[in-house]
């Protein structure tokens, strides 16, 4: 046989059999399988068996009520809401403080990181009930708000969405500034000296340069908060006193008080359906701003 | 397209510029005056305080005392946006997210001008630049010398008071550095624009500038054209970091209608009558550039003052010159540069050799630095 048609052979038994011959690929599988198993095990298959609890016997019936009972519909709006709310002023607390930082001193700047990293070292519970303390009755929000004058007698801060909103963006704050400041930290000085030098106002600087540079990273920080916020079961539970309907609570009400968990699975499925596709929409918006900006 | 030099007044004045960051000095009493349309190089060493005087001239930092002043008007305190200064960075700082076109537009769009006003301008810029081909691209899709070119473009679209250059040659290839240099040099003047530009490479300013201010330790030791930096040299810093040198250490002797440079090592060099400073007894470092000093053959008479016999003892072939290390007899070693030829005139290592440098070739410095 020529040399010729030996070439010919081995790369038709490569193009058919690829991942058997690639030791790297294979290297790269054995090294991601105890994540891929561990994940497989304990997150995939519990999860697919309650979305199949969800249908069994081929009955739609769970997701027509959800579909259908205008509560159930309230709910899932009410928790986008909420989802959207918290993204959003985290959005407005990170960017700026990633700026600040940007300009800090190192020190400043690692002191600026503990504070927000700070939620991630504490427990979630920890934290919800130190939000008790702070917007009870007679916490210090309130003490304070009365020694001003705006109020002359308690005013009932927790148990509502405003607390809520607040123990969520404390919480989701570290998701936020991560991505954003790992955009942030990216950007030349030189970039936004030039734009000053041209004439740019700070303005400008920001919505001309800063912005579109850091795009990526406000998406990425976009759709970690709101895939988190969705799926808060503790502060609504704790903060809310059971004023604030979201889904998660719903969920956790019909596998704890009813014990309907094929209810309860048709109502997990739809959550992570609705949550895909925002992210969906989310992934075509930013393809169109970054492919349509800079191709490479 | 822009406005031609007018006048010779002061186009950038810096008044006694002082700059410390904690207890470092940075800058030292910085005095310039930069004509209308003049080509003057900041020249320095890394750490000489060159980049930081340039971001004081731009805006980007401010002086602990002293005036920045540009056509007449103090901007000291004024930010870089009001400035009205043109600046090519070191790695040009295009903004990776917009086109050539949207690049070189952005001064204007900043200054609020009119749509047909911006493209038509912006267009004119990168024709300047041979860039019209590229308005779509981004810079991301450029080559280097390409990026520099937009960069120029747009710190001369709006036309400045001011052009500052901070070291754009660094990150292009020799051949191409070249070229650009020739270019930049060439629209500056057609321009008539006053520019400012940084570097830390000598050859680049002698090629360029019409006048080098070298600075050294925060300080600008010496402000003068190219020729005269590089002949006339006030200091042994400067003859050091412009060019190579011979610095010869002595005392000058001999009588008054022959004066000679007496070095410690025993050469006698003559000088001439006007470059004889005052006191006598002074030592003195006399400068010899490499290229005034002559070799011949040894058969060579060697009576002649300023003659001496020595050994060659190191060669570099430079393409158009070539510089040899000649070890004299009983006296300092020696650079000498020659020109190169083919008619057999090349010296090989252990050579001897008849040395000779003429009256004239010497520039006494002072004796410490200045």
């Amino acid at each position: 046989m020529s040399d010729a048609t030996h070439a010919k052979a081995d790369s038709f038994r490569l193009r058919a059999f690829p991942r058997q011959l690639n030791p790297e690929l294979l290297a790269a599988l054995l090294l991601a399988a105890p994540a891929l198993i561990f994940l497989a095990v304990l997150f995939l298959y519990p999860m697919l068996s309650l979305f199949a609890e969800s249908l069994a016997g081929g009955n739609l019936g769970n997701y027509q009520r959800i579909a259908t009972a205008p509560v159930y519909v309230a709910v899932f709006l009410n928790t986008l809401k909420i989802a959207a709310i918290v993204t959003v002023v985290d959005l407005l607390i990170a960017f700026p403080l990633c700026l600040y930082m940007r300009g800090a001193s190192p020190s400043a700047r690692m002191t600026a990181f503990f504070f927000v990293l700070l939620p991630l070292w504490t427990s979630q519970l920890v934290r919800t009930y130190a939000w008790m303390v702070l917007l009870g009755r007679n916490g210090p929000i309130n003490a304070f708000l009365q020694s001003i004058g705006i109020f002359s007698e308690p005013v009932n801060l927790l148990n509502s969405e405003f607390a809520v909103v607040i123990g969520m963006v404390h919480i989701l704050l570290p998701f936020m500034v991560l991505p954003l400041w790992s955009a942030v930290e990216r950007i030349d000085q030189a970039l936004v000296d030039a734009a000053q030098g041209m004439g740019a106002s700070r303005l400008s600087v920001l919505r001309r340069i800063l912005l579109p540079l850091t795009v990526q990273g406000i998406m990425a920080g976009v759709a970690l908060v709101f895939t988190l916020s969705v799926g808060v079961f503790i502060m609504p539970a704790l903060l809310g006193g059971g004023r604030v309907p979201v889904v998660p609570l719903l969920i956790e009400q019909q596998t704890t008080r009813f014990l309907n968990w094929p209810f309860a699975g048709a109502l997990s499925a739809v959550l992570l359906a609705v949550v895909l596709l925002t992210f969906w929409l989310l992934n075509i918006v930013i393809r169109r701003i970054t492919v349509t900006r800079r191709p490479t | 397209m822009l406005h031609q030099p007018q006048n010779h007044a002061a186009s950038l004045e810096l008044n006694a510029v002082c700059k410390s960051y904690g207890d470092v000095e940075v800058l030292k009493d910085v005095e310039l005056s930069i004509n209308v349309g003049e080509f003057v190089t900041i020249l320095g060493a890394s750490g000489s305080g060159k980049t930081t005087l340039l971001k004081i001239i731009a805006g980007f930092e401010r002086p602990n005392s002293g005036q920045v002043r540009v056509a007449g008007k103090d901007l000291t305190k004024a930010a870089p946006a009001t400035r009205d200064i043109g600046m090519v960075f070191q790695n040009y700082a295009l903004f990776p997210h917009m086109t050539v076109r949207d690049n070189v537009a952005f001064p204007l769009t900043m200054r609020g001008l009119g749509k047909a006003e911006i493209r038509e301008r912006s267009e004119g810029a990168l024709a300047l630049v041979a860039l019209e081909a590229f308005l779509d691209r981004y810079p991301g899709e450029l080559s280097g010398g390409q990026q520099q070119r937009v960069a120029l473009a747009r710190a001369i679209v709006f036309e400045p008071k001011l052009l500052l250059l901070d070291e754009p040659f660094s990150a292009l290839d020799r051949h191409l550095r070249e070229t650009m240099q020739i270019e930049v040099r060439a629209l500056q003047r057609r321009l008539g624009l006053t520019t400012v530009f940084i570097t830390h490479d000598q050859e680049e300013a002698l090629i360029m500038s019409d006048r080098i201010a070298i600075m050294a330790d925060g300080m600008v030791c010496q402000f003068d054209t190219p020729a005269q930096v590089y002949h006339h040299p006030t200091s042994i810093g400067v003859a050091e970091f412009v060019g190579n040198s011979n610095i010869l250490e002595g005392i000058v002797g001999g009588t008054d209608a022959r004066r000679v440079f007496e070095t410690t090592g025993g050469l006698a060099i003559p000088i001439s009558a006007d470059s004889t400073p005052r006191s006598l007894t002074a030592r003195r470092r006399l400068l010899v550039r490499p290229e005034y000093i002559r070799l011949s053959p040894p058969s060579v008479a060697t009576n002649e003052p300023g003659t001496i016999r020595g050994e060659i003892t190191d060669s570099t072939f430079t393409g158009a010159s070539i510089v040899y290390r000649v070890a004299t007899d009983g006296a300092e070693p020696l650079t000498v540069r020659s020109v190169g030829t083919d008619s057999g005139d090349i010296y090989r290592i252990g050579d001897r050799v008849s040395v000779y440098i003429p009256s004239g070739a010497g520039h006494i410095l002072s004796v410490e630095g200045a």
